[in-house]
């Protein structure tokens, strides 16, 4: 049987009214604008089972637009989205099926100034905690309780102890670590949870590491 | 030191010397690795969480309503200034006046503690800070009275449920209302012995209470379950303080709440199809909502 921590029942702070529809949510579209990485100019939220069925009455769709724009699940701003949005990004809701999945997902398109485009899926999975569940086309599993670092690299041997040799000289202490792949030999997606936070200048010696394509730090969830 | 249920940490907390939130404090620093500093800060910080939203849901004109609900706790905080009397007291008409105001930010997307959910949002600031006015209760005081409430949802997540959605409304009301029992005997100073016992009477006074949100939103009939959590709550501290016992053991009612929820149907269980959800009004709100 789970312990729970006394802040798993009290808490988290959030903004109403439901951790799954609204806390949740704001959670997996601030993490998915954090995975892209660019700058959105335009944004499609495609929402499944009781998502798409009552997002307006639990304000989803204010959390969703939020979590976009840097807005955590627990500012106040949260609920004038639809305000600041204005002349920031273009947006569009969307009811769909997404078969097998979590009955509260939400598939995000974003789009960058520059044209580019990349799909974030996650789910809200109750109690205010959310997972991302696909990054494109690969399935992940990130759920931003730590700090969390994510590595796009070339699958060849040697990546994983290059790059966790490359934070152990930062000093900074690996959680958890998980690998993620589509084909053998093409792109991989390393998750690393971590203990300590990860300044700008470590994620660029990171990146500098041949194979590695980008590198996507979250911090960790707004406590 | 992680028990599985109150009667073992009873007996450790009385083998060592400990009081609950002792207790609680040292559960906490093994279990998420913070230290007794970061703990007792971020404790602080939704202690302050709290009472904003009490103070920002008593200005009732501000801020919107729910999609069904109007915002009342204003009304409610004035009628226990005013020079009538009230059928409850002044003291319980405030205490659920900021129960009903927290939940009402809640519904119009302020700013709130989920504790233990955030439908149940109100039951804990409202007792807390009723205790606090009437017996002068330090903010520190309130904050290991939050860290005693977390054990004690602990417990109750730990072997039945506190999600609606999974053990009925008996899981979040009435899990809030046992939380705050337990933490506001402690706060006044209960011997540990007696302390559950206070979880044990709210939980049984809501037992079998099923979650039956209209239209599926938090709001009603939520918004005045929260005022029967802090009454709950308060009349078990004042039981309790009296004397009175539960003749069934805490632990015992959570496991009986565990299989009234298992055996509750799944329109009751947070679907928005049962209860006061699947009447004639009910229908209507919805419909209205989300159309057909
Ligand atoms: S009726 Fe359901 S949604 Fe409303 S407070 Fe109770 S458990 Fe929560």
């Amino acid at each position: 049987m789970k312990n729970y921590s006394v802040f798993d029942i009290v808490g988290p702070d959030m903004i109403g009214p439901s951790s799954s529809h609204t806390a949740g949510a704001a959670k997996i579209s601030f993490m998915a604008s954090r995975i892209f990485g660019l700058d959105i100019v335009e944004v499609k939220f495609e929402l499944h089972g009781s998502f798409s069925k009552t997002y307006k009455g639990h304000g989803s769709d204010k959390a969703l637009l939020a979590g976009i724009m840097g807005i955590r699940h627990n500012d106040s701003r949260l609920r004038d989205a639809y305000i600041i949005v204005k002349g920031r990004l273009k947006y569009k809701f969307k009811k769909v099926d997404l078969g097998e999945v979590h009955p509260n997902t939400v598939r995000i398109t974003m789009t960058s100034s520059t044209g580019e485009s990349g799909v974030v899926q996650g789910s809200s999975i109750g109690g205010g905690n959310a997972i991302i569940t696909k990054i494109n086309d690969i399935d992940v599993e990130i759920d931003g309780e730590y700090d969390t670092l994510i590595t796009a690299h070339k699958d060849k041997p040697g990546m994983i102890s290059k790059l966790s040799y490359a934070l152990s000289q930062e000093h900074i202490n690996i959680a958890f670590m998980k690998v993620f792949r589509e084909i053998k030999g093409k792109h991989a997606i390393m998750v690393l949870e971590t203990d300590d936070k990860i300044s700008k200048e470590s994620l660029k010696h990171l990146k500098s590491i041949k194979g590695v394509y980008k590198t996507i730090y979250i911090p960790k969830g707004g406590h | 030191m992680y028990f599985k249920d109150s009667s073992s940490i009873i007996k450790y907390c009385n083998d060592n010397q400990l009081s609950l939130f002792e207790y609680a404090l040292s559960y906490e620093m093994s279990l998420s690795e913070l230290s007794k500093e970061e703990i007792l800060t971020k404790m602080h910080e939704y202690l302050d969480v709290m009472k904003n939203s009490i103070k920002e849901g008593l200005k009732s004109s501000k801020g919107g309503k729910g999609k069904i609900i109007d915002r009342k706790a204003g009304d409610v905080y004035k009628s226990a200034l005013s020079s009538h009397k009230n059928a409850s007291g002044k003291t319980m008409v405030k205490a659920i006046s900021y129960g009903l105001a927290v939940m009402e930010v809640n519904v119009t997307m302020g700013r709130i503690v989920a504790a233990p959910t955030a439908g149940a949002s109100g039951i804990i600031p409202g007792v807390f800070k009723s205790l606090q006015e009437t017996f002068e209760l330090s903010d520190d005081k309130l904050v290991e009275g939050l860290l005693v409430a977390g054990i004690v949802g602990s417990l109750i997540a730990k072997n039945a449920s506190i999600a609606g959605a999974e053990g009925g409304c008996q899981a979040e009301v009435g899990s809030g209302s046992a939380m705050a029992a337990v933490a506001g005997l402690y706060m006044l100073d209960v011997d540990i012995k007696h302390i559950f016992h206070g979880g044990a009477i709210t939980l049984k006074n809501l037992m079998g209470l099923i979650c039956d949100p209209v239209a599926g939103l938090v709001e009603v009939p939520c918004q005045k379950r929260n005022a029967i959590g802090v009454a709950n709550s308060l009349i078990a501290i004042d039981m309790v303080r009296s004397g009175m016992e539960s003749y069934i053991p805490f632990d015992e009612v959570v496991e009986a709440m565990k299989k009234v929820g298992n055996l509750m149907p799944s329109c009751h269980r947070e679907t928005g199809t049962g209860g006061i959800a699947n009447t004639e009004t009910g229908i209507m709100y919805n419909h209205k909502i989300f159309g057909e």
